[in-house]
């Protein structure tokens, strides 16, 4: 390698591990922990708290809240799991749009976002389980987004289920129906533009939020969300302690508040046992179904969901970090046994350390650039051995040349104009030669070019003659064919046009008949080698008082009918055809 | 090979592109219905037209239907009435296949696009009788079927330089579409079931070529019914929820049989200046194909189908 290429790959390796060694420091400061654990006093719950509405085919549709990240499966989990007759696919929508359709894998994580309904709509054809109608058969099933910092869902009498009425109900004008987006159950045939149209359960509806009428919407404000925590556990993380559960103190937590929930008896109105099926204030009393809200989330008799999938915990990660972790959850989880914290306070989860070590990341840092360095010199190499090759002196006597001489040589040819051509002239690669082009490029090619004729009409259309077989058999239908009976029934029905008086219409023609039936026996075939025939009856009713003969009946035809005037026949069928009425052949 | 079909309620129509011409077939969908007598097979013989034979019928195809309904003033019977599928009669279905064959050519490679417009159908649906019989004939002549409609279809035929984007009109002999797009893609698209068959009257014999049924109309009957086709279509589109979105004027491309007149574009004027529509038109052009104008604009999306999108329309441009 020469001395140019060498320093320049001495000086790659060294940027190399500047470069990233400056990184990994950087990294490693990140994964540092936290040396203080944040966490808010008594002062305010300032929990980051993200909704999550489900409807649908499922066991207990509602909202949910929870400040981790949720899955589609642990909110359905939540919810009870899915009824028999649900679809396997579940919608979620998102952003007030219509968001995408799922197909649910209950071994899955498919990650939801705050503010996403998902809606469990029911499986087309019969249920697997028979007629039995489920618990929500008397409840039409509705979300509501864009009227509360969560989502809303809220089951409505099937009477109240109209756009006008919900709108009413809200507070907000009927006009607010038409900014309104609805969003149905597939195969649903419901004209939205209307605001009498009774919606189906598992309807979304995104309200606009900038033309919400804040102040007009129901005092009692929408019920709150299920904490998930409290209807299924989260899991225990390795580096994270688990946190008791606390008693929930904020009234009506735990349940979609209906007015007759505050009815209950006392020993059924705790968080535990209050049932999440509930009506909402505004709407008129819902009857309370039997499905009771268990606290243990075991899944509903006939649930698809009826085993948890239990998460496998991540392994331990023996490090610093995690013990210092460790020590100071120990020290809270202190705190709060002791009174000193109501609130669990927010922990940072450490991150991950660092996999690669300093040394490792060296080494492919060295590696690449190394390679970088090997490519630079075999091309300089080859750029000089292009020049070398005529004024460079031999290999031979190159021993006997100083360094200094041969560099000074080689300035001296870069900078010649000869040298610079030289330089330019590279071995050009082979070039294969493709003589075959595949059908589809070939077909690419030619298409893309008509369609620029097509377009800019470069091409003039040329009409080509159909044709058809010389001979078609169509089979014998079962039923006799009722053709004319099909011409009779489109003059039956059809509408007067619309915009021609009664009086003006023009007569219908109906002449189906112009000869007689097929059953009249023919006196002769028409191939047969025989004397000459008679004279082919005309068309036109000849009134003849005796025929005798067949000569005397051609006198009275000629007699009768006027001569043929050949001119007034513009195409050679119709010649042929009037000579042909007139008897013989022409 | 890419080819574009345009199946009408009462004429079949394709448009493909071979090497540096574009060729195009025609063919009415009715028949002629005669007894099958030797006087008119001798005839027919003689003239060597195509006829079909069953039932003790005879059955007249294609153009020389037409020809012999005039000549014997017998009438002719559609195919499609109203566009529908005709469900007991076999021997139209069958009759249609073979008519449905002579305008389709077989394809060269397999699975080549086949842009079909479907006849008489009012509302896209995922099945339907005539969907189901017009593809399945499309999949065995080694096609891949796709479906648009003749607004849609007229859209993309006229519209290039406003970037495919605005309204497609197809006056149909049974039913009249008006499609909304927007960079070729439909966003609504409406269907009545009017066409210029209701200013013909119900005359079953076959018009003569020469003299059309519609050059006697006179241009005030023709006014009054795009009159009244314009005011439907606009109740209908002012409540149809794709089409209030427009907020700016649109291109207005117009085509089908009804267009071939030459007295139309001075009617279309003076009735669209009598309809109020509920959105506005920039301009209005007509298609310079007449009737096969959708089975251009289907030719188009076939081989538009068969492109990357960007490389088509830096080609239109």
């Amino acid at each position: 390698m020469t001395v140019t290429s060498t320093r320049w790959l001495a000086f790659c390796v060294w940027l190399s591990a500047c470069v990233m060694g400056g990184a990994y420091e950087s990294a490693l400061a990140q994964s540092l922990p936290p040396k203080v654990v944040q966490w808010q006093g008594n002062a305010s719950n300032q929990t980051v708290l993200q909704g999550y509405g489900i409807l649908g085919e499922v066991a207990r549709p509602g909202v949910f809240s929870s400040s981790d990240e949720v899955t589609l499966q642990r909110l359905i989990r939540a919810a009870g799991g899915l009824q028999p007759q649900a679809s396997s696919s579940v919608r979620i929508i998102r952003a007030e749009r219509g968001g995408q359709t799922l197909f649910f894998n209950p071994n899955g994580s498919d990650r939801l976002y705050p503010g996403d309904f998902v809606v469990v709509d029911r499986r087309l054809g019969p249920s697997p389980g028979g007629d039995a109608a489920s618990p929500q058969a008397s409840v039409i099933w509705i979300g509501l987004a864009g009227v509360s910092r969560f989502p809303v869902v809220v089951p409505i009498e099937p009477r109240d289920a109209q756009l006008g009425i919900i709108m009413e109900a809200l507070g907000q004008s009927p006009e607010l129906a038409r900014s309104s987006r609805v969003m149905l159950p597939p195969g649903s045939v419901v004209p939205t533009s209307s605001n009498n149209a009774f919606l189906p359960s598992g309807t979304v509806i995104a309200i606009p939020t900038n033309l919400v009428v804040w102040g007009a919407l129901p005092p009692g404000g929408f019920p709150e969300a299920t904490p998930l925590a409290d209807v299924l556990p989260v899991p225990p993380a390795p580096s994270l302690v688990q946190i008791p559960q606390l008693p929930l103190t904020v009234p009506g937590s735990g349940v979609s508040g209906a007015p007759g929930a505050q009815e209950l008896p006392a020993s059924r109105n705790t968080p535990f046992d209050q049932e999440l099926n509930a009506t909402p204030l505004p709407f008129s009393s819902v009857p309370v179904t039997e499905t009771p809200a268990n606290p243990t989330s075991l899944p509903a008799q006939g649930s698809r969901l009826e085993t948890l999938v239990p998460v496998a915990p991540s392994p331990p990660v023996i490090d610093e970090p995690v013990a210092v972790t460790a020590n100071l959850t120990a020290n809270l989880s202190q705190q709060i046994e002791s009174g000193e914290a109501d609130i669990v306070g927010e922990m940072i989860p450490p991150a991950k350390p660092v996999s690669l070590s300093f040394w490792q990341l060296l080494g492919i840092a060295g590696t690449l650039a190394s390679l970088v360095g090997v490519a630079l010199g075999t091309r300089h190499y080859l750029d000089v051995g292009n020049t070398a090759a005529t004024s460079l002196p031999s290999p031979a006597s190159t021993s006997r040349i100083s360094p200094e001489m041969f560099a000074a040589a080689e300035r001296a040819q870069a900078t010649s104009p000869q040298s610079l051509s030289a330089k330019v002239q590279r071995p050009e690669p082979i070039r294969e030669e493709r003589e075959s082009v595949s059908p589809s490029a070939s077909t690419r090619l030619e298409t893309k070019e008509s369609l620029a004729d097509i377009l800019n009409r470069r091409t003039p259309i040329e009409t080509e003659r159909v044709v058809l077989p010389e001979s078609v058999s169509l089979s014998v239908a079962q039923t006799p064919t009722n053709l004319q009976y099909a011409i009779h029934s489109k003059h039956v029905n059809v509408a007067n046009p619309p915009h021609l008086p009664a009086d003006k219409l023009p007569p219908i023609d109906l002449k189906l008949e112009i000869d007689p039936p097929a059953n009249v026996p023919v006196s002769r075939p028409h191939f047969a080698m025989k004397p000459p025939e008679p004279p082919i009856q005309a068309m036109v009713e000849i009134e003849t008082a005796e025929v005798t003969s067949p000569a005397a009946a051609r006198a009275q035809l000629d007699q009768k009918m006027p001569p043929l005037d050949e001119s007034r026949f513009q195409s050679p069928i119709e010649k042929a055809l009037a000579r042909l009425q007139r008897g013989g052949r022409a | 090979m890419s080819i574009g079909l345009d199946l009408g309620c009462t004429e079949f129509r394709s448009l493909r592109y071979h090497g540096d011409r574009l060729l195009s077939r025609s063919c009415p969908a009715v028949m002629l219905v005669l007894d099958d007598i030797p006087k008119y097979r001798r005839i027919l013989d003689r003239d060597q037209a195509r006829y079909a034979i069953g039932d003790r019928q005879i059955f007249v195809l294609g153009e020389a239907a037409l020809t012999w309904s005039r000549l014997f003033s017998q009438p002719i019977t559609p195919l499609l009435p109203d566009g529908l599928l005709p469900q007991d009669d076999l021997l139209s279905r069958q009759i249609l296949s073979v008519l449905f064959d002579a305008v389709l050519p077989a394809s060269r490679h397999p699975r080549e696009l086949c842009t079909v417009t479907i006849p008489g159908e009012l509302l896209p649906v995922e099945q339907s009788p005539e969907r189901d019989f017009f593809l399945h004939l499309v999949r065995l002549r080694g096609y891949e079927p796709q479906v648009i409609g003749q607004g849609h279809a007229i859209a993309l035929a006229e519209l290039n330089p406003q970037g495919f984007s605005g309204m497609g009109i197809n006056l149909g002999a049974s039913q009249s579409e008006f499609s909304l797009n927007r960079s070729g893609r439909e966003l609504a698209r409406c269907v009545i079931p009017y066409g210029f068959n209701e200013l013909c009257g119900s005359s079953l014999i076959a018009e003569d070529p020469d003299e059309p049924a519609l050059s006697k109309i006179p241009v005030g009957t023709i006014t009054d019914f795009l009159v009244e086709l314009l005011l439907e279509a606009g109740s209908r589109i002012g409540q149809h929820d794709g089409f209030r979105v427009l907020t700016h004027p649109v291109s207005l491309a117009v085509a089908g049989g009804l267009t071939e007149l030459p007295h139309f574009e001075a009617s279309f004027h003076r009735a669209w200046g009598r309809a109020s529509w509920p959105i506005r038109i920039q301009g209005i052009k007509l298609g310079m194909e007449g009737r096969r104008t959708a089975a251009r604009g289907c030719l188009i999306h076939a081989i538009w189908q068969s492109q990357p999108m960007a490389d088509d329309l830096a080609v239109a441009a």
